[in-house]
C-alpha cells in the first residue's frame, strides 16, 4: 500500500495526461470544420400549423447562425449559453417553448437532425436546413 | 464479521447539512461554465465520513432533481457522481491522498464527466447521437477538468482539516 501511495501521484499524473491527450485528439478529429468560400444554402421554417417559409441565400459565413443573421425577414430569438450557443425559442415571433408547450424548434440538416446547434453548425455548400416546430412526442408542425 | 454502528439522529442531521452544502455550492457556481465544488466535496466526504457519503450523495441528487427539474441529465447524476466515492474507496481505502493526488483524481473525473454522462443519450438516441453529444462538449470537459484540478489543489487541505474538526465534534 505504501508503494501504491508513493506511486499514486505519478500514476494519477500519467492517467490525467493520457485522458487529456485522448480528448484533444478525438476533438480535433471530430470537431465541425467550417468550409471557406461562397456557399448556396436554403433554410425552411415549418411552423406549428404546417405553413412553411422558404429562404435561399448565398453566403460567406461559416456557421449557420452567422448566415441566418444576414437573412432579412428571418429572426431567431432565444437564450444563449457559452456551452451550446443559441437555444432557439422564437422564430419570426412564433414560439416553441419546451417548458410551456412541450415543443421545440428541431434543426434538421438535409432532413436529418443536425449534430450541433444553430451557433455551432458548420455550413456546407448546397445544404438544406429546416427549423421544424416539433412537439416532445415527436410530432412536427402541422401534425 | 464487521459490526456496523447504527446511524444516529446527529449523524443524519450532519449528513443533511453536508448534502445541502453540496447543493448550495452547485447552485451558487452554476453561472460559471463547468466550475464546481461537488467533486472536491465528494472526495472529502468519502475520506472523512466513509459510507455516509452515499446518503449525502443521493440526498443531493434528489435535491438537484427537485431544484432544477428532472430531465434526462438527472438520470446520469444517479451514477456519475457515485464514481468519485467508489474510486476513493477503491484507490485509497482508509489512506488520505495528497492534495496533488486528490486534484489529479478530481481533474480526471472532470475531463471524463461528459463521457460518463452520455449514457442516457446512448440509451435514448443510440451510439452515434451519444458520440456526437460527447465530442461536442469536449472543450467544456477539459475546462471542467482544469477547474477541478485547480480548486482541489488549493482547497483540499483546508477543507479536509475543517471536516475532520466537524467529525471530531460529531463524536
Amino acid at each position: 500500500m505504501n508503494r501504491f501511495k508513493r506511486l499514486s501521484p505519478f500514476l494519477g499524473g500519467c492517467t490525467a495526461i493520457a485522458v487529456l491527450a485522448l480528448l484533444l485528439v478525438i476533438y480535433t478529429l471530430t470537431r465541425p470544420v467550417p468550409m471557406a468560400g461562397t456557399k448556396n444554402i436554403t433554410v425552411d421554417v415549418v411552423y406549428k400549423d404546417g405553413t412553411t417559409d422558404h429562404y435561399q441565400l448565398k453566403t460567406e459565413a461559416q456557421f449557420l447562425l452567422e448566415a441566418i443573421n444576414a437573412i432579412p425577414g428571418l429572426t431567431l430569438e432565444g437564450t444563449t449559453t457559452e456551452e451550446t450557443g443559441l437555444m432557439v425559442i422564437k422564430i419570426n415571433g412564433k414560439q416553441a417553448d419546451y417548458k410551456k408547450d412541450g415543443a421545440y424548434w428541431a434543426l434538421l440538416c438535409d432532413g436529418e437532425p443536425c449534430n450541433y446547434g444553430v451557433s455551432q453548425q458548420a455550413i456546407k455548400d448546397g445544404e438544406h436546413y429546416t427549423f421544424q416546430y416539433t412537439l416532445s412526442d415527436g410530432k412536427g408542425g402541422g401534425a | 464479521m464487521k459490526q456496523y454502528r447504527p446511524i444516529t439522529t446527529k449523524n443524519l442531521v450532519i449528513d443533511g447539512f453536508l448534502s445541502s452544502l453540496l447543493l448550495i455550492s452547485q447552485v451558487s457556481l452554476s453561472w460559471l461554465p463547468n466550475m464546481e465544488l461537488v467533486s472536491l466535496f465528494l472526495i472529502l466526504y468519502t475520506l472523512v465520513f466513509g459510507r455516509h457519503v452515499w446518503i449525502i450523495l443521493y440526498v443531493f441528487v434528489l435535491l438537484e432533481g427537485l431544484f432544477w427539474g428532472i430531465g434526462i441529465w438527472w438520470f446520469s447524476y444517479l451514477y456519475v457522481w457515485a464514481i468519485i466515492p467508489a474510486a476513493i474507496f477503491l484507490l485509497y481505502n482508509k489512506n488520505c491522498p495528497s492534495p496533488f493526488s486528490a486534484a489529479l483524481l478530481s481533474g480526471t473525473f472532470g475531463m471524463l464527466f461528459g463521457l460518463f454522462s452520455s449514457l442516457p443519450t446512448l440509451l435514448t438516441g443510440g451510439l452515434y447521437a451519444a458520440f456526437v453529444w460527447w465530442t461536442a462538449g469536449i472543450p467544456f470537459d477539459i475546462l471542467h477538468g482544469m477547474g477541478n484540478f485547480t480548486i482541489s489543489l488549493i482547497l483540499f487541505k483546508p477543507l479536509y482539516q475543517l471536516l475532520i474538526r466537524l467529525k471530531q465534534h460529531q463524536s
